[in-house]
């Protein structure tokens, strides 16, 4: 594998957040597409670059200023890039609908981590705003991924 | 041979042993960075570097929003006129009040008009950094307001940048008094602009449209700053307190210019 399709990617991508993340966001939600890259990069090349990616573009993101719970972002991302990476080359040999629904389900369970750990004290106190604070989290990332999906699918990428 | 074996396992389940490594280094970062003073000083460059490189993205940002802005504080200001025009009186009357109780409160605040350079790039708006510094005499837990508020503290400051802990903060939490009942409670962030007021006697005379101030018994908040405004009121059927719901001021996610209250004095003589 080129490293510097790896590489310059991510200077790209990271410059994208970073710079238009806030244009787009409503409601202080934020559309994550650092999650949607280290999901393509993983199911592509494998977990192995998958964790590595996603931990050190957690890292980075956690630089740029976050209060509190630095690492938790890296974290979320590591577990992704394991995830996804199992979906490596399965393309072809699962079921469409089951595929799709996998990585579906990676990306549900990295913002669920991401919420439960972020908003604690809501899923202990007050569910409903818990639960709509991660569908909301979730939706609006999703909604980039679906449309990136029209123009670029994930089972093409594999 | 059992090198080789072993080496061949190691190069088989490479991508576990790379995923227990990095979620072990991550899941100590998540737990430890607060108490590391050298990740801290990685952090501070880090965010000075960020800062810099997100000012021309600020500064576009904040021009695209000036003549927005400007009509608001032109507006802001007639109303303010007004206002002061009424009080002007009040601040008389208060004087001799105060005098003729032989008390005497001196508020002293020094504020420092600080930038948003950045909201961070999480998903979720909880912090932001800015462009003032432990260079302008920017120090932890100074309190961080705008014209209408609080809107959070200052909890990392580097030589020339700071990251500002908002509401939103799930670690947040602010003492505060509603008036003119005088109760007190403990607020948090729910959603949005919303917030809770815990911890409230049940017989507490509150009513929707109360204002919401800093109760003073923190040593970062001075008293009486406003934080916003009583929307909603649940007593707990099966207990002697109430909670109560706030609306902030300010939307948390759209803050250009904010203040910090870089010293205090806040005295009774």
């Amino acid at each position: 594998m080129n490293s510097t399709k790896i590489f310059f990617p991510i200077i790209g991508l990271f410059l994208l957040q970073f710079l238009l993340s806030d244009f787009l966001s409503i409601n202080g939600i934020r559309p994550d597409f650092i999650l949607i890259y280290i999901l393509y990069t993983s199911i592509r090349y494998g977990n192995f670059y998958g964790v590595i990616v996603g931990f050190f573009l957690g890292i980075l993101v956690d630089l740029v200023g976050v209060g509190s719970f630095f690492g938790l972002t890296s974290l979320t991302f590591v577990i992704t890039g394991y995830l996804a990476g199992f979906l490596q080359d399965k393309n072809e040999t699962m079921i469409p609908a089951y595929f799709h629904l996998n990585w579906f389900c990676i990306v549900l369970i990295h913002f669920f981590v991401y919420s439960f750990v972020r908003y604690q004290d809501l899923f202990e106190n007050n569910l409903y705003v818990f639960w709509s604070t991660w569908f909301w989290t979730t939706g609006y990332t999703c909604g980039f991924l679906l449309i990136l999906q029209m123009i670029y699918p994930i089972q093409e990428f594999d | 041979m059992i090198v080789r074996t072993l080496y061949l396992s190691i190069l088989k389940n490479k991508h576990h042993i790379v995923f227990i490594i990095f979620f072990s280094i991550s899941l100590n970062l998540l737990l430890t960075s607060d108490s590391s003073p050298s990740l801290n000083l990685v952090r501070g460059k880090a965010l000075d570097i960020f800062s810099f490189l997100y000012s021309p993205v600020a500064w576009v940002k904040s021009s695209f929003l000036l003549e927005e802005e400007n009509v608001l504080l032109r507006e802001k200001n007639l109303r303010l006129s007004l206002q002061v025009e009424s009080m002007v009186h009040l601040v008389t009357e208060n004087r001799r009040l105060e005098s003729l109780l032989d008390f005497k409160r001196e508020s002293k605040l020094t504020l420092l008009a600080a930038k948003v350079v950045n909201k961070g790039i999480h998903s979720n708006v909880t912090s932001l950094s800015i462009d003032v510094g432990s260079y302008s005499g920017v120090q932890l837990n100074n309190p961080v307001l705008t014209s209408s508020g609080v809107i959070g503290k200052t909890i990392f400051v580097s030589e020339q940048s700071s990251i500002v802990q908002l509401m939103s903060d799930l670690n947040y939490r602010l003492s505060v008094r509603i008036l003119p009942s005088d109760a007190t409670g403990i607020l948090r962030w729910i959603k949005s602009n919303f917030c809770e007021i815990s911890e409230v006697q049940k017989n507490a005379n509150i009513v929707i449209g109360d204002k919401v101030v800093t109760s003073g018994f923190s040593k970062i908040y001075p008293r009486n700053l406003p934080v916003g405004e009583v929307i909603g009121i649940a007593s707990n059927r099966d207990g002697f307190q109430q909670t109560i719901s706030v609306q902030v001021n300010d939307d948390l996610g759209s803050l250009i210019n904010i203040f910090i209250i870089t010293d205090q004095e806040n005295e009774f003589d």
